[in-house]
């Protein structure tokens, strides 16, 4: 990480985050001063840590504020993977929601509120959702609307919806709409059976039909406001109802039932995994990367031996089973994430710096890549330098699993294809890794065509 | 009101109604729960489905 100011902190005011020496930083600025000693001294903040809902810091006296307005510098807990919502399975945004909501009904407890309700400002940390942004909070006026009402519905309620009434694919709507999905959008791909729910109806549809009346108008509605003791509270109730009620239940993919299935012998799977846990234990990598990881069984191997792990899959399906699992095990350092190996998640945003490329948040020093070879060279149509060369990116540990033409779940991807890749054989794969990599032994798994290697880069 | 965000105009007028329709409701439900209280009938458990959400219990 580049010393200086992070690319994505420049929208809010009150202050930033910036990178010293490799650490992260935030800057609290003057403005912020008085609502920073309230989330402090209110006892808000002592709630929050205690309870695991918000990143902890200390502060740093020692680190001179970046600019002029600045005030006081905090060094907020670290944060090892840095994933985004179009990242996250149904469950891990719902879940982010929740964390939300509990966070404005705690703050609204200690007289505070948060400024806003952005999703980015929510990390997948040690295992569940934690809010990172610590200058989220400030002093809430009596009888104030709440100013992020609009930004959660875009944010969470919007893409939950979305994949709960129409399909799991939209879950991606988020990374085009980097403030949230507009409701008219939402609202014009929901089926008319979300409707039945009112919740949504209120809080999507007539919203959304409310933003384009006024729209046109110049000034904001200054006599709109909740009115009532309870009214603050009462929204956050409601919108929690309306998040607790969508649910996803994903029909069985054709790769989420892959180990359940026919792929592998049981001795098969065995080797395999007595495979994976003899690499993990005689490299002991701080982290590792696992892609293509199906519901995460075989990487949690990884990650069961202390191994920071995060996991990767296309199939949302199989990320929502990875994601149960970790919230069921209180597993701490396994990360599961919906991501597609051909099309990775860019950098993007303001200058494209906003938010960062896959390979600069994940580069690991282990890499594991089993059964994916296929999918990006039969599937895909890469060639296998090109995926040689990538994965070198990725890190300096690899352990891959070279699926013959022949193997039956090769022989699907091709079902209705000509054989465009004369060159998909071990020997081209050993030819092409070569390049990178210095290579072991193929490793025969029993009952099975398929193969392991040990690489490491050169 | 200021904020840094878009609030949005029109999502002030819906929350305005949403919130005091909500913020009543919760009156409502906490009036009953004390009424049933004083008349000696348990209230029923909340309804809060416990589904390994964070609710701050852990």
């Amino acid at each position: 990480m580049a010393d200086g100011v992070l690319g994505a902190s420049f929208r809010d005011p009150s202050g930033f985050v910036f990178s010293r020496d490799g650490v992260v930083h935030r800057q609290v600025n003057r403005v912020h001063a008085a609502h920073y000693e309230r989330l402090m001294g209110s006892g808000l903040y002592a709630d929050l840590v205690a309870r695991g809902l918000l990143i902890p810091h200390a502060e740093a006296p020692e680190v001179a504020p970046l600019s002029d307005e600045g005030w006081r510098v905090l060094r907020p807990e670290r944060v090892e993977a840095i994933s985004y919502p179009y990242e996250w399975c149904f469950s891990q945004l719902r879940d982010a929601a929740l964390l939300t909501l509990e966070l404005e009904r705690s703050a609204l407890r200690f007289g505070m509120t948060l400024r806003d309700a952005s999703a980015f400002n929510v990390q997948l940390h040690a295992g569940r959702p934690v809010w990172i942004d610590t200058l989220s909070f400030e002093t809430a006026r009596e009888g104030a609307p709440w100013a992020a009402y609009r930004q959660f519905c875009q944010h969470f309620l919007a893409p939950l919806a979305l994949v709960a009434h129409r399909d799991a694919r939209l879950g991606a709507l988020s990374r085009l709409h980097l403030d949230g999905v507009p409701l008219d959008l939402a609202t014009s791909l929901l089926p008319a059976r979300a409707w039945l729910d009112p919740h949504l109806w209120i809080h999507l549809r007539l919203h959304a039909r409310l933003q384009r009346r006024h729209a046109a108008r110049d000034a904001a509605p200054s006599r709109a406001r909740p009115r009532g003791a309870r009214a603050r509270e009462g929204l956050v109730a409601a919108l929690e109802a309306a998040v607790r009620r969508l649910r996803w239940r994903p029909a069985p993919s054709a790769w989420s039932d892959y180990y359940a299935g026919d792929s592998y012998a049981p001795e098969a799977a065995d080797a395999r995994r007595a495979q994976v846990a003899a690499w993990v234990e005689s490299l002991r990598p701080a982290s590792l990367l696992d892609l293509g990881a199906n519901t995460g069984e075989i990487g949690r191997i990884a990650s069961a031996r202390g191994v920071r792990t995060v996991a990767l899959d296309a199939d949302p399906a199989c990320i929502e089973t990875a994601w149960a699992a970790v919230r069921a095990q209180a597993d701490a350092r396994f990360l599961p994430l919906v991501v597609d190996l051909a099309n990775p998640s860019p950098a993007q945003g303001f200058a494209h710096e906003e938010r960062s490329a896959l390979a600069e948040r994940f580069a690991s020093e282990a890499v594991m890549a089993l059964a994916l070879v296929h999918h990006l060279a039969l599937g895909n149509n890469v060639p296998l330098p090109r995926i040689a060369e990538w994965l070198a990116r990725l890190g300096r540990e690899l352990l891959i699993e070279f699926v013959p033409a022949t193997d039956a779940k090769a022989r699907r991807l091709l079902a209705a294809r000509e054989h465009v890749f004369p060159d998909y054989t071990r020997d081209a794969f050993e030819r092409a890794f070569a390049r990178r990599f210095e290579l072991s032994p193929a490793i025969a798994l029993p009952g099975s065509d398929r193969v392991l290697y040990r690489m490491r880069r050169r | 009101m200021l904020a840094y965000i878009d609030p949005g105009a029109g999502s002030f007028v819906l929350q305005a109604i949403v919130a005091t329709l909500a913020g009543v409701a919760l009156a409502a439900k906490a009036w009953w729960k004390k009424l049933f209280a004083r008349l000696g009938l348990r209230s029923a458990p909340d309804r809060d489905e416990r589904d390994g959400a964070p609710r701050g219990d852990g």
